[in-house]
């Protein structure tokens, strides 16, 4: 930092030495370990930018956090996922793993792009549902156009056409 | 766990913390506190005792000691700031009465608090000209936060966080000279 920033941050830091609605101690230690919600931390940053002191508290605890977590045997700040982070990510690959699956299921399945009822008979005259996610074009126009029992049609690409 | 072993371990733990505890405190103590740095060091040391000793069965997690002790520490460095009342008025930059009494005083001639004034209001008026994500950054930079520290608070990668605190600073001061070359 030059003289010049030097002495703007002193006239600065001079006119934010105004405490108000300082944030509470424990949403500073918060926002120190990462566990800060993203309103939080926005809310508290644009409050250290306006309050020197709360800065100059923020900066402390910034100060002592590497040592301080390895007292603790805590990992690293910056290189863990935190303690909201895990179980999200936990979930996030839980969905993927569901979603592959479910996918996979789609692709293998004999009819992909019809459900029907009457299936056991071989009829196309009960069909509950027909839909056609951009597959096969031809079956569900024709399914559409040709069987009055079908209650639900779906065929974006035909309508897409039309 | 009796009473004895648990006071031990605390000793233990503390031991590990107390140093990173005190360089915590030294950064900024404050200049008007009327307690110095080992008794705000002893203040902290009693508040993790309170939690550690209500801790039965060591159920407490290392992170939420992490947040007690840094917790303990803002409250303590906001608890005995001003406690010292003459420095206190002094430390005031903007009240009236630190203001009144650094001119009596003779640390701050009259001329010299009203050019002060002066460049504070312009150093204000070129912030708010900034855009909103330099202002940001260049006020973290102000207050003495470092570009990885500004991009941690702000949520962006390092090269962006310096891009805007630079940029900013650089149109900031551009701003000043103009405003203060001309008149």
């Amino acid at each position: 930092m030059d003289n010049e920033t030097k002495h703007l941050a002193g006239l600065f830091r001079s006119t934010t030495r105004k405490p108000r609605g300082c944030p509470d101690s424990d949403q500073l230690a918060r926002l120190a370990d990462g566990s800060a919600w993203p309103w939080q931390r926005r809310r508290v940053a644009a409050h250290l930018s306006e309050c020197s002191r709360c800065a100059e508290d923020y900066q402390s605890l910034l100060t002592a956090r590497d040592g301080l977590r390895e007292a603790l045997d805590l990992p690293a700040h910056g290189g863990r996922v935190g303690w909201l982070g895990a179980p999200a990510a936990a979930g996030m690959t839980a969905l993927a793993v569901v979603a592959i699956v479910s996918t996979i299921a789609v692709q293998t399945s004999p009819e992909p792009s019809s459900m029907t009822a009457g299936n056991a008979t071989g009829s196309s005259s009960d069909r509950i549902f027909a839909s056609n996610f951009g597959g096969d074009t031809t079956s569900a126009s024709e399914s559409a156009s040709g069987a009055e029992d079908v209650l639900f049609s779906s065929d974006f690409d035909a309508r897409r056409g039309s | 766990m009796n009473d004895q072993s648990k006071t031990e371990s605390f000793e233990a733990l503390w031991r590990r913390l107390a140093p990173h505890v005190r360089a915590a405190v030294l950064r900024y103590r404050p200049r008007d506190a009327a307690l110095g740095t080992d008794d705000l060091v002893q203040e902290v040391r009693i508040r993790v005792w309170d939690v550690y000793s209500s801790d039965r069965n060591s159920g407490f997690r290392a992170s939420y000691y992490y947040r007690v002790v840094n917790s303990a520490i803002v409250d303590c460095l906001r608890a005995h700031r001003g406690t010292l009342p003459h420095a206190s008025r002094a430390e005031d930059d903007d009240g009236a009465g630190g203001e009144l009494e650094r001119i009596e005083s003779g640390t701050r001639t009259p001329d010299a608090e009203f050019e002060r004034r002066r460049r504070s209001r312009a150093l204000t008026a070129a912030l708010e000209q900034l855009a909103p994500d330099r202002a940001r950054a260049v006020r973290l930079y102000l207050q003495g936060f470092t570009v990885p520290q500004i991009a941690e608070l702000l949520k962006c990668e390092p090269d962006r966080a310096h891009n805007l605190t630079y940029r900013g600073i650089r149109a900031l001061k551009q701003q000043m000279k103009a405003e203060f070359d001309d008149g």
